[in-house]
């Protein structure tokens, strides 16, 4: 997002230059650690162990990937994450149109303290949240299972937030517009308001796929070592701790190569949406 | 097409009244046409015929049926707006659909009423573009033809020319007049643009804070503007308004004592609700006035400004006791800045008002 609007800049001179070769080195820094792991899991175990170490394996194989299948259900793992992420998706996605239009353009008493009040979930640390939230969930059952993992994070505070920035900047005339013409308020919000804000939707899929596919400490404490339950990066620590006494180097990275791989196709796929909008949302102010 | 009745309508934003007690009578379709200044209220009351905003007090009917708690799409008005308001993401032919799509009517009726609906707005050719794929006369068609395909019973148009060029606003000007006379619908249509108000109503409803200033005719506005307001704010240039008091009061009028203009006989109607010595302001139109280069009968004043308009000459002038004038006069007169006029008064052009601004019943007849 930066290069490019660094590429467009209206004056690529020396300061130009010199921040094009400060974010090659940024980007380079970010990258090494995925570049690595891929690298690591294609290395037989001896490689992955030696010092000073190898760079590239001498044999690039697939062995760690199959061993991984063998020391978990890694299509089961696979399949919660992709329920706890697409659910809480959709959920955030839904609960977030629907909050921010309400607070984008409905007006009610005590409308801005609410909004405050949403606001201010935002700065509460999640570590401060896990113990309460943990016996809330259990008070109603849901300890141990999926459903208690994906219960709390339907809605969310940031979604609500940036849905009720980019729905103020959706014309009243339109929405009324809509009203004239017969439209329910669930129809406006589907039909009109919900294409008017596409491109920040698919910023907040993104931000909330990739942050619940990634999510570790809530399901760990909630799942309470049912495994059956484990989303991917839950198993991932269990290749981990598998063989204590020599770590399998090749083995987790194979786990862990395997485990971006969705959020990481997602990106690609959402990626135009996703830079436009924070551009967009830029112009904007 | 229907009846449209408010009754002691009154709309307030919190403490402030915004539309103070409207009372209005539309007849089945009537062009009715709200004017008034910046922020008295004119799309406040559309928005409440419409049903966008909810009536604090009063009643609304259209077609005879108390319609405050009706949401808008149960009321039978289809409304333009302003900012055309069509839906970006979807093609002119989309837009137009969707009222009809959500009123589930069938595929082949809502296909015919949008290219009945194209072909009356001579846009068949757009019907497959986007909004941003038109230009502002051809986006107010579309949001045009959106109100036609509903048939409502009550067009709402919320200054729908107003973000258009001089010359496309003539001709779409032009295009709702006979769009009304196809139809035949009953349409209310809120404007500051005089020249829109006058051509295209049967009555304007002036409006000033809120409160109905005045209802008629364009031309029993224009020739009996009920108060100062009204008179001042219809027709272009303004009214010219000079302070006097009655000096003397007779038989079919009175005379009026000036500064400038020494005394000047008013021919009044009705000469019962004035009393010597009361105060009064003068109103005579720029074309009330006969100017004069040559002549020095008359008051004499200075030219201030000329424009040339090409079929007649606007003047601002000012008198000797400084009442600044604009005139009209016809362009063979040929005066230049700082040069001395006459100026006369044609008493059947003048309008006269008292104390509280209420105008006095004129003598001639001339009504529209
Ligand atoms: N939602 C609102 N909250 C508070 N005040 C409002 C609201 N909408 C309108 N007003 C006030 O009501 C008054 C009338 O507004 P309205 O929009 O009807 O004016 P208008 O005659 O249409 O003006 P314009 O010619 O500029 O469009 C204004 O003083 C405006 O500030
Ligand atoms: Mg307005």
């Amino acid at each position: 997002m930066i290069g490019r609007s660094i590429l467009r800049g209206p004056r690529p001179g020396e300061a130009g230059a010199f921040l094009l070769v400060v974010i090659i080195a940024v980007a380079v820094i970010a990258a090494f650690p995925l570049f690595w792991m891929v690298l690591s899991s294609l290395k037989t175990p001896a490689e992955s162990m030696q010092t000073p170490p190898v760079w590239f394996p001498s044999t690039p194989n697939l062995d760690a990937f199959s061993e991984v299948a063998e020391v978990i259900d890694a299509r089961r793992s696979f399949l919660n994450s992709f329920i706890i992420a697409t659910t809480t998706t959709a959920g955030i996605l839904i609960t977030s149109l629907m909050a921010g239009y309400a607070f984008a353009k409905y007006r009610f008493g005590g409308r801005d303290w609410l909004f405050a009040l949403v606001i201010a979930t935002m700065f509460l640390p999640p570590i401060v949240t896990l113990i309460p939230l943990y016996r809330l969930v259990t008070s109603m059952g849901f300890n141990a299972s999926l459903v208690g993992v994906i219960v709390p994070h339907l809605a969310n505070a940031f979604g609500i937030f940036l849905m009720r920035q980019f729905i103020a900047g959706v014309p009243d005339d339109l929405i009324d517009a809509a009203r004239v013409d017969g439209a329910s308020e669930l129809r406006i919000v589907l039909s009109v308001v919900a294409p008017a804000v596409a491109p920040a939707l698919a910023a907040l899929a993104l931000f909330a796929f990739v942050y619940h596919w990634n999510t570790y400490l809530w399901p760990l404490t909630v799942l309470q070592g049912n495994t059956d339950g484990y989303p991917i990066v839950l198993s991932l620590g269990r290749l981990l701790s598998y063989n204590r006494g020599a770590m399998n180097t090749g083995l987790v990275m194979a786990g862990a190569t395997l485990a971006v791989l969705p959020p990481l196709v997602l990106f690609v796929f959402l990626q135009r949406f996703f830079v436009d909008s924070i551009v967009g949302a830029g112009v904007k102010g | 097409m229907a009846t449209l009745q408010l009754e002691k309508i009154t709309k307030s934003f919190g403490p402030i009244e915004v539309i103070k007690a409207v009372d209005l009578e539309v007849t089945n379709g009537e062009f009715i046409v709200f004017v008034g200044p910046s922020g008295c209220g004119k799309s406040t009351l559309l928005r409440m015929i419409a049903g966008l905003e909810e009536a604090t007090s009063g009643t609304i009917r259209i077609d005879g049926e108390i319609c405050n708690d009706k949401p808008p799409k149960e009321r039978g008005i289809a409304m333009v707006f302003q900012s055309y308001a069509l839906y970006p993401h979807k093609t002119a032919y989309q837009n137009m659909a969707f009222s009809l799509k959500l009123s589930r009517r069938p595929k082949a009726e809502i296909d015919a009423r949008i290219r009945d609906a194209a072909r009356i707005l001579e846009m068949e050719h757009l019907l497959d573009r986007r909004p941003h794929q038109l230009s502002g006369g051809q986006r107010q068609r579309v949001a045009i033809g959106r109100a036609i395909v509903r048939h409502p019973k009550v067009f709402l148009f919320d200054e729908p020319l107003s973000n258009l060029d001089a010359a496309l606003r003539v001709s779409m000007r032009r295009e709702i007049a006979r769009l009304h006379t196809d139809l035949q619908a009953t349409m209310i249509y809120v404007t500051h643009d005089q020249v829109e108000a006058m051509t295209l109503a049967d009555r304007i409803v002036v409006l000033e804070g809120g409160a109905v200033r005045q209802v008629g005719t364009p031309m029993e506005l224009y020739h009996h503007p009920a108060n100062l307001f009204v008179a001042g704010f219809i027709g272009s240039p303004r009214m010219n308004f000079v302070e006097g008091r009655i000096a003397h009061i007779r038989k079919g009028g009175v005379t009026v004592s000036t500064i400038d203009f020494d005394t000047v006989d008013v021919p009044l109607a009705d000469t019962c609700c004035t009393r010597q010595g009361a105060a009064v302001t003068l109103g005579l139109r720029p074309e009330g006035f006969i100017v004069s280069a040559t002549s020095d009968v008359g008051t004499a004043a200075s030219v201030r400004l000329v424009e040339q308009l090409g079929d007649e000459t606007l003047i601002e002038a000012m008198t000797a006791g400084g009442q600044s004038l604009v005139v009209k006069a016809a362009p063979s007169l040929n005066v230049a800045v700082g040069e001395p006029i006459n100026l006369n008064m044609n008493p059947a052009e003048l309008h006269l008002f008292d104390e509280a601004g209420q105008a006095l019943p004129r003598a001639s007849a001339k009504t529209g």
